[in-house]
Formats: C-alpha cells, structure tokens, sequence
C-alpha cells in the first residue's frame, strides 16, 4: 500500500504499546505520541489500536502502491494534509519535510499497517530486538483493523506538563532525545543517586542521576532503574515532552492528586 | 516467612507501586513474584512487573486496585520458580582482572561463584537478568567507565549484585564468564552456573 522512498529519522511501526510482559523485560514501547497516532487512525479508516508509521526530525518520502484512505497526524509538516482523510490513488507521492513545530509524525492508513504481533502488540522496539527500524524500499501493507473514517480535531504540540512530585519549574530539552528518554537541562536537582535498588518504572518517570539532570523515561524507556525518582509526568501530557525539539522550553507544573 | 509489612504509593496517574518494607531475599523474592502473577488477574490491570522490594501495577483504576491489594496479599502465594542450569566458560574479559583484585586463584574464584544458587530478582530491559548477591568474598566494585557494548550472554557482578546480559548493551560490570545460552526466565526462577 505504501512504499518508503527515503525514511525520516527513527522511522517504524507502533501501535498504543505493547501490556504484560513487563515482568520479562519487555517495555510498553508502543508510539510516543499515542493520541496523535489513535486521532491520524480515525481519521484514515482504521481501529485507533490499529498501527501506523511513525516517523521522527527529518525529510520522509513515501509512495502510494493501491488506492485508499489515509492521514497524517503528530506533528505537522509541510508537504501533506494534515488530521484529515486523504484518498489516494496509486502513484500519490509525498515528501514531508522536517516538523517545524513536534518531533513525531503519524502516517495511518485505512484498516492499520500490517507487522507481526509480538506479545499483544505490533510495536517495534528494536532494542529489545523486536521489529526493527523502517528502511528505504521497505513496502507496507494494510491490515485489517478498519473503521469508518471520521473527522478529527488537530491536537497541540505543546503546553504545560503536569508532574507528580517534586520535581516543577522551567526546563530546556537537551540534546539527549530518543524513544528511550529526554534529558532535560537546567538549574541541576540535588541529591540524585545512581547507587539504589533497582525497581520497576514507566514511561513518564523521571530519573534524577548524579549530575542532576532530569531524565524523562518515554515509550521505550527501562523497565527497571536504581536512580533517584524526581516524579512522574502525567500520562495525558507525556505526549508533549516527546514532541519537544531538542532547545524547547518545557515548564513543569504540579500534578493535583486525584 | 511472615508477611512484611508494605505501603501502596502512586506512582503517577496510571501505576501503583507496592512496597515492602524489608530486606532483598530468596523469599521476598518470591512473594514479588507471586504477588505480580495474582495481580495481573485484577480487573483493570494493564500490566505488573516485581522489583527488587516493590511490585509495580499499571492501571487507570487506582483507587479499586489499591482496595484490592491487602485482600490478594492475604491469598498471595509465593512463586515456585524453577531451577536453571547455566553452563558457564570463566573467561569472560575482566576474570584476570576480578582474580587480581581479589588476590584469589582462579580455581577459588569459579569455585565460589558456582558454589550457591542465585534467585533470578528482576528482568530489566533488554534482557538483563538481575540476580540475588555473589558471596561476599568475590565483590568487586563496577567499572569507572562503562563499556560501550557487553555481548549477550555475559556474567557480570558489581558490588554484590550478579547479572546476565541477555542481549548486548551498554554495562559497566565486570565480566567473568560467558554462557552461549541464556535460557528464558522470569522472576522467581533460580540458575545454578555450571563450569564448563
């Protein structure tokens, strides 16, 4: 259905993440901005559990193969509609040029993108040596998890992050950005030790190291650490740390216990 | 064993952390395990994972899952794991390095770490397998700098703690052995390393 000409950066299939085998090491992995991916798969045609493309910074070039529906989702760029259905005939060629604003795009398609299921979930998380990174030449298929297209609203690449715990205040976004974690820069936290008893975490969590930069874990982050925990981010708002660009401003706000 | 005491704490908006208010040990170990299994049968959970002295519940039901966790504590059964044989080559590259340190014959060295089973704690992401302690006689501090890739299959011990790196990854323990077979195991299981 979809041909990969040139992949953007980090480029691979993810559906809302991989539940249950934590316990074997296996991690939620999954899209690092799942409302945007769930609101580009109404928007196509396909179930919002259904996978799509995400892809990362830089320029993705894609061939239509058959015709269908179509969206794009996460964060927009240049080149492509954008949180709407799009049909497309065989031959459609689009070149998406990097976010101006986000980090993570979304390119779903009606009925889902096929990849094997591994424990309950289509995510690659090539680290753990599950999928593995799409590649020029790669040919995507549609799945069968379809749905009647709907209209969707754009969601926002940015805004206040909510946290549990002690950790608030304004922050940069570092250089130090992947599918495991965001370190964050600014006035360093005290206190942080390497040192402690490993215990389980989630995505949102943030570490504090020794040095005192906090770490956001995010989709694909360790299932277990021994550093110091500077609180957790809020699931809902997760989705905005990963779609700031690497010198972005990022202002904490205390999470209100419910 | 009786029962330790333990606090349920949040952790953020969609996990539960239950911790235990006692020492690592062979039957926390399989209380955690135990506790992670019977979780995981709770409506609304997503997912759990054991730690080292907490067990994790991911769900966006707190408050029901947290009003159900002393009543699963009272039925929880410990885990019966399963005994692993692990055929182990000490060569790994720190083993001259561990001996000197040690100021210990080679043959004392293998002889120790082989002697006692190990409790499989914890699996971290990838495939690391955290283990219960060495005996304290073969503790070796971890590495000022870690090395940038450990092969899969590597043993390696940091301070007390002893771990099998089932892929390879970034690590700065030392490496004594390899093993061409890390079998699957989860939390409870115990290995027995056999020299080769």
């Amino acid at each position: 259905m979809i041909r990969i000409i040139a992949p953007a950066i980090a480029t691979s299939i993810q559906d809302q993440g991989r539940y249950g085998s934590r316990r074997l090491g296996f991690g939620r992995s999954g899209a690092m901005d799942t409302a945007s991916l769930a609101a580009a798969n109404r928007a196509a045609g396909a179930a919002t559990a259904a996978a799509g493309v995400e892809f990362g910074p830089g320029m993705l070039v894609i061939e239509v193969t058959a015709p269908g529906n179509i969206a794009f989702g996460g964060a927009p760029r240049p080149g492509a509609p954008w949180w709407q259905t799009v049909e497309v005939q065989p031959g459609d060629r689009f070149e998406l040029a990097s976010p101006p604003e986000g980090m993570w795009s979304y390119l779903a398609v009606n009925s889902g993108i096929e990849a094997p299921v591994v424990m309950g979930s289509r995510s690659a998380s090539v680290r753990e040596g599950i999928g593995s990174w799409v590649a020029a030449g790669a040919m995507l298929e549609a799945g069968n998890d379809n749905a009647e297209p709907e209209t969707v609203e754009a969601l926002a690449m940015s805004g206040d992050v909510r946290v549990y715990g002690e950790l608030s205040g304004n922050w940069t976004v570092g250089n130090r950005v992947d599918r495991m974690g965001y370190q964050l820069e600014g006035d360093p936290v005290p206190g942080g030790r390497a040192d402690l008893l490993s215990e389980p975490l989630v995505p949102g969590c943030i570490q504090v190291p020794p040095n005192g930069l906090p770490i956001v874990l995010m989709a694909e982050g360790p299932t277990v650490g021994g550093y110091t925990l500077g609180g957790v981010v809020h699931s809902e708002d997760l989705r905005l740390v990963a779609q700031s660009q690497p010198g972005n401003k990022l202002r904490l706000a205390r999470a209100v216990e419910t | 064993m009786s029962t330790p005491e333990f606090v349920v704490e949040s952790l953020g908006d969609r996990a539960l952390l239950v911790r235990f208010r006692a020492e690592p040990s062979t039957e926390l170990t399989a209380l955690l395990a135990g506790l992670a299994a019977a979780a995981a049968g709770l409506k609304g959970v997503l997912d759990t994972c054991p730690g080292t002295t907490t067990v994790l519940i991911e769900t966006p039901d707190r408050a029901e899952v947290e009003a159900a966790v002393p009543g699963l504590m009272a039925a929880v059964k410990p885990a019966e794991g399963a005994l692993h044989e692990i055929r182990l080559t000490y060569d790994g590259d720190d083993f001259r390095w561990v001996c000197q340190h040690l100021g210990m014959d080679a043959e004392d060295l293998i002889a120790l770490h082989s002697a006692i089973p190990y409790d499989v704690r914890l699996l971290g992401s990838p495939g690391f397998v955290y283990l219960s302690d060495v005996p304290p006689e073969i503790a070796v501090p971890r590495m000022d700098e870690p090395r940038r890739s450990v092969a899969g299959g590597s043993v390696g011990i940091a301070g007390r703690q002893s771990g099998i790196y089932g892929r390879p990854r970034p690590g700065g323990w030392r490496i004594i052995g390899r093993t061409a077979e890390v079998p699957a195991l989860i939390p409870g299981d115990r290995v027995r390393f056999s020299p080769q």
